[in-house]
């Protein structure tokens, strides 16, 4: 069985590897080696990290924040859709988002210069991803890219396709869909 | 030291399980290599028990079921006193003739509310060099490099410097004397110099540590004890001795980073001339003026089953508020 930590870390690296840029992110257990991007609460102006919340990993790719969350078996997926779409939906988190990136310089490296904008356009900024191991009989949510991963390889589908091997072209084609 | 390698009798002991699968895609001649996960205090092999006493790394790299790496990987930039949380995982592996290897951001960004460019504590350098020096072991400090805008790079090209470090090293056949090591040591050598030519500060100790006429420690002894304690006989031996003065209150003195870290490398810079922590020209004396003798055993106990032991692993003795600890001779 791949665990999380493999799932995290496979497509952490596949992503890269096919050149879309992860610039952010925690594995499971904690103690990452890239930037840590952690909402707070948009109601919550004391310090702490409290009613925070955080992605398993992020990445860039023509322009858009893809926000990525990984397990180790889709039937623990539930939390997180819920999570990427309320921080997608809500004014609140996305503003919390993009402070959360500014913080470690991150908004405006990647093309968000603007919080206003950002906050505005998140429908079409902000896109959400599963990744989980091979599994074949499992549909993502619609408007979800599901990366699937383990040590051997890494593909990508949407609701109701087929999977592809091509990660870069077939994110494009998600993103551009999406 | 050379031999034909045989990569399935390789295991990677971890941290944590990317730790691990970041380390095997160091090298291809690690594609073969298993995995076991570092578990808690007691629950290791022996081998792996002894080289976690001190402090638990990232990454233990076993072959033929002896340990033939240590490695430590950090995000963090070792600015000021942050390295020592790191150091003594480093030292416990030269303790037991392991090359240690560790992995980290020369200079980088801090970002938050205070953001600024961080640079290497660059004692650090000399210390991996000293204890190189004084176990016949490799110890090693690789650099994570930044981008031109001081951020850490992560798109994969960060690893080209350890990989070919690790690669070699494996290639060779687990040779302490392989290119890469060798390369590197006069990379951390130079790094050192031009840093304390850019900043004089780190050529000498910060201002926590103070190297004394050993008779001026005799006075601070018989001084905080009231008359009742005088200078342990065999630390008169030693002309001078290195004071590291840290101002932890009674509230706040049940802890070890960064302090029991630290302590390794002032004891390598300045005090220690062999492998056992006993071996030094100069005292290393841990002076603690705000806590009291009856606090500290309370707080800090000497017990393997806790991360306090740290605090005597190195230096002769601590000097408290009421009085002293004779750690060793």
């Amino acid at each position: 069985m791949t665990d999380e930590d493999t799932v995290w870390y496979y497509t952490w690296k596949r992503l890269n590897s096919a050149g879309i840029r992860v610039i952010g992110g925690e594995p499971p257990g904690g103690s990452s080696p890239l930037p840590r991007i952690e909402m707070k609460h948009p109601d919550k102006t004391a310090k702490g990290s409290r009613g925070s919340r955080k992605c398993d990993l992020y990445a860039v790719h023509d322009g858009t924040l893809l926000l990525i969350e990984a397990k180790d078996s889709h039937s623990k997926v539930q939390g997180d859709v819920d999570k990427m779409v309320d921080i997608i939906d809500d004014p609140g988190w996305a503003g919390a988002l993009w402070d959360a990136m500014d913080e470690r310089r991150l908004a405006a490296r990647n093309g968000f210069p603007d919080r206003a904008t950002f906050v505005r356009e998140r429908g079409r900024l902000i896109a959400p991803i599963l990744a989980v191991p091979p599994e074949p009989g499992f549909e993502p949510p619609e408007g979800f890219l599901l990366i699937e991963t383990d040590e051997e390889a890494t593909t990508v589908r949407v609701r109701g396709g087929g999977p592809s091997g091509h990660l870069l072209s077939a994110v494009t084609e998600f993103l551009g869909g999406s | 030291m050379h031999r034909a390698l045989e990569p399935s009798r390789l295991v990677i002991f971890c941290d944590a399980k990317h730790e691990g699968l970041w380390f095997r895609d160091l090298s291809p001649l690690l594609s073969d290599a298993s995995f076991e996960t570092i578990g808690g205090r007691g629950t290791n092999p022996p081998l792996i028990e002894k080289l976690i006493y001190y402090d638990r790394p990232d990454i233990i790299l076993l072959y033929d079921g002896e340990p033939v790496l240590v490695l430590e990987k950090t995000s963090e930039v070792p600015s000021g006193h942050n390295i020592g949380q790191r150091l003594g995982r480093m030292v416990r592996a030269l303790e037991y003739e392991v090359p240690a290897i560790m992995f980290m951001p020369f200079d980088s960004m801090k970002h938050g509310k205070f953001s600024s460019l961080c640079n290497l504590n660059a004692r650090v350098l000399e210390g991996y060099l000293r204890m190189w020096d004084i176990h016949s072991t490799p110890a090693l400090a690789v650099n994570w490099p930044s981008d031109s805008d001081w951020e850490l790079i992560t798109d994969g090209s960060e690893d080209d410097g350890i990989s070919a470090v690790v690669h070699d090293f494996i290639q060779s056949g687990f040779d302490w004397g392989c290119d890469e090591f060798f390369r590197h040591r006069a990379l951390m050598a130079e790094e050192f110099t031009r840093r304390v030519a850019a900043h004089g500060p780190y050529g000498r100790p910060p201002p926590s540590v103070k190297i004394v006429p050993t008779r001026v420690l005799a006075g601070m002894i018989r001084q905080r004890s009231g008359g009742t304690r005088s200078l342990p006989a065999k630390w008169a031996n030693r002309p001078e001795t290195v004071v590291y003065t840290m101002g932890m209150t009674e509230q706040k003195c049940k802890r070890q980073d960064p302090y029991t870290g630290m302590q390794f490398l002032y004891d390598y810079q300045h005090c220690r001339n062999g492998p056992d922590p006993g071996d030094k020209r100069r005292n290393l004396v841990l002076d603690f003026p705000k806590v009291s003798i009856r606090r500290w055993k309370e707080a800090n106990p000497n017990n393997p089953r806790t991360k306090s032991v740290l605090w005597y692993a190195t230096a002769n003795g601590f000097l408290l508020s009421d009085g002293l600890i004779e750690v060793r001779d």
